[in-house]
């Protein structure tokens, strides 16, 4: 469920509960009437009407939670002005009818003008762009500007232009896109233009930037890493590659938080390193007892350790040895937590297979810089060792790793898997006529599409070539097929364009779906995806096939 | 300057802490636990260890001011910045509830989309301060 449907399930179970709560209200009015007005019973109304403010505007019902508010009101003011003379007079009584009213706006139902997504004011355009990821682009070029305009928004970016720096800056008070992609060239013509002063207004935002420049000597990019530019682009601009670094950026806002595994006797210490830690957004577990570390880091998968050096009955050079003999664990970073002050014994320390020494006492910001450095460095390393650098995917043996894990995954939790294969049609042609660099972009652009629909938890490689592979976990073969033929359409309407010539491409694509009871392993899965993708080239190319899932296991 | 990530939700209708883990998780990419009752809150904050407390001011038991209280008492949350939500209120109250200690009020109704945002704001706001 996307968003907005969970946030309509949730609206719903609300709208159900609604005409219960009006006619609570409705009684406690109806006895204000029969009875004698009752300070406690006003005070209750009064509560009530509070509650119904706040969480019927929530929900998108305006109108009556403006008319609960107002009630409310009079209610206090009724209520302070009789405190002091015993009890409230004869306006109590003439809430009553305007109280009764209250289910009259009930029924009118959510406002459409209601500055909520349920509202019937909102479309579905309006809520997707909400979640998608903003980008600013500040372009003084008209026609730069109007060609990274439409390969932002054909990458599923809401984008937003701006040709002078001046009316980016004022706009950015009001609200702070994720991305800031700065081309600055127009403002170079002025001589007097002081960047430094004039990028003040991002600085220490959450906003991450990427400058666009004419000049690409060291001093300019120098300039720029002063700002605080993630990236660095020099024009003539190589689009392609500046859509995958956006990527990579938003990526990382996204990363997930760092896992840390403690190993530590001493328990409150282990605890204190745990909170700080969590307190700075990351994920700490503790481990007292070092030998059953194999089979945390199995379950666990953590992206740093962090350990004492002097455990009982074990040192910690002696467990990173142990660490270190399972080829899989080579490359995670461990760090010692340790008293020794000894610079030998710290060295020696290092050279059994730890990354680094942190001496105790340490902050708190110390102890977080290095831990969030060391895993940002060695999730750098990973991708670079598992992906393909011009796609950022998966290569192929990394993929193939995948499928088995997932594969044994979804057997566990009895999940359905799709595993799809897909082939650029006619690529060859594509080389051939329009080059390699632009073979390229339709690579990069078929991977990046990818990443833009489909699920976050899905795994997606370049298998070879112009092939690639996507696993979809949990998901049934028709939702597969939905996904990846809206997919395959989206493709097809990408424009391409090089020395003025604009051709699009068409992708075929086939999936193999299992059902968890099936038997049936990753390279037989593999090669059951290929016999449809085969399929759908010998049926006339740009289509997605279907493999049966008993087919598939045979 | 360190993200807000990890924040405590303290409301006792069902609905709208539904609505606001929603909110808060996939519009504002938060981890949120809630709460259901004021009196649970203190022992669910010691475990969860929230940077930031959201409290409703109205709650059947122990309501939003006395759960602030109760926070405020503790050694280790002491420190915790807390803000209410609460449908609109006036200006005297407003201030009250600042003297009480919360660095600020949330006002109800939310809209979804922005009140992530708006927690964001406040967040920033005490980190300045400290």
């Amino acid at each position: 469920m996307n968003l907005n449907e969970q946030l309509q399930a949730i609206q719903d179970e609300y709208l159900k509960k609604l005409p219960g709560i009006l006619d609570q209200i409705s009684v406690l009015a109806r006895e204000l009437q029969q009875t004698a007005p009752n300070r406690d019973r006003l005070i209750t109304l009064g509560q009530e009407l509070h509650k119904l403010a706040g969480s019927a505007g929530t929900f998108g019902l305006t109108v009556l939670s403006e008319r609960a508010a107002e009630l409310n009101q009079n209610l206090d003011s009724i209520l302070s002005s009789k405190a002091a003379e015993g009890g409230p007079g004869n306006e109590a009584l003439q809430l009553k009818d305007a109280l009764d009213s209250l289910s009259l706006f009930a029924k009118t139902g959510p406002s459409p003008n209601a500055n909520l997504p349920l509202g019937a004011g909102a479309t579905p355009a309006t809520i997707n762009k909400l979640l998608l990821d903003q980008i600013w682009l500040l372009e003084g070029e008209p026609q730069l500007g109007a060609t990274l305009m439409a390969h932002l928004e054909s990458f599923n970016f809401s984008a937003r232009l701006f040709t002078r720096l001046s009316e980016l800056a004022s706009a950015f008070a009001e609200e702070q896109p994720q991305i800031l992609l700065l081309d600055l060239s127009s403002e170079d013509e002025n001589p007097s233009t002081d960047y430094v002063s004039q990028c003040q207004f991002f600085q220490n935002t959450s906003s991450r930037v990427i400058f666009i420049s004419s000049k690409g000597d060291f001093a300019a990019r120098l300039e720029a890493a002063s700002l605080g530019a993630q990236a660095y682009f020099v024009k003539p601009l190589d689009v392609p590659k500046l859509i995958n670094r956006i990527e990579q950026v938003v990526a990382n806002m996204h990363a997930p938080a760092e896992k840390v595994l403690i190993i530590d006797d001493d328990e409150m210490l282990a605890q204190y390193y745990q909170q700080v830690l969590i307190g700075a957004g990351m994920q700490a577990e503790i481990l007292a007892r070092p030998e059953k570390v194999i089979s945390v880091l199995e379950s666990n998968t953590p992206d740093v350790i962090l350990m004492d050096l002097q455990m009982p009955g074990i040192s910690g050079q002696n467990l990173a040895a142990v660490i270190r003999q399972y080829a899989r664990w080579v490359g995670l970073p461990i760090v010692y937590l340790s008293a020794e002050h000894d610079p030998h014994l710290q060295l020696l320390a290092l050279k059994q297979g730890a990354d680094d020494f942190l001496v105790k006492p340490i902050t708190n910001e110390h102890l977080v810089t290095v831990v969030k450095s060391k895993v940002a460095r060695s999730r750098q390393l990973i991708d670079l060792m598992t992906k393909d650098s011009l796609t950022s995917l998966l290569k192929h043996a990394a993929i193939k790793d995948a499928l088995r894990r997932e594969l044994g995954l979804a057997r566990r939790k009895k999940e359905e898997l799709c595993v799809a294969m897909m082939d650029i049609d006619h690529f060859k042609q594509v080389n051939d006529q329009f080059g390699h660099a632009m073979g390229d972009e339709v690579i990069a652009s078929v991977a990046t599409l990818l990443r833009m629909r489909l699920r976050r938890t899905d795994v997606l490689g370049r298998y070879g070539g112009e092939e690639f592979v996507v696993i979809m976990c949990n998901c049934g073969s028709n939702e597969a097929f939905k996904v990846l033929d809206d997919f395959r359409q989206r493709f097809q309407e990408l424009k391409f364009s090089v020395e003025g010539k604009v051709f699009s491409a068409t992708i075929s694509i086939g999936i193999a779906p299992i059902k968890p009871t099936m038997e049936i392993d990753a390279d037989m899965l593999l090669v059951a995806a290929d016999k449809a993708l085969y399929q759908a080239k010998s049926q006339g190319r740009n289509r997605v096939i279907l493999q049966k899932a008993e087919t598939a296991a045979n | 300057m360190s993200d807000l990530i990890r924040v405590m939700y303290v409301e006792d209708e069902p609905d709208i802490r539904a609505v606001a883990k929603l909110a808060l998780e996939v519009v504002g990419g938060m981890t949120v636990s809630l709460c259901e009752r004021g009196n649970l809150a203190v022992s669910q904050a010691e475990r969860f260890l929230p940077q930031m407390i959201l409290l409703d001011v109205m709650m059947p038991g122990m309501d939003g001011p006395s759960t602030l209280k109760a926070l405020r008492e503790h050694p280790q949350l002491h420190k915790v910045p807390v803000a209410f939500m609460t449908a609109k209120v006036q200006a005297h109250e407003i201030e009250r509830f600042k003297s009480l200690g919360a660095v600020g009020v949330i006002p109800k109704p939310f809209d979804p989309m922005t009140l992530a945002q708006q927690v964001k704001d406040l967040w920033r706001l005490t980190e300045e301060e400290s």
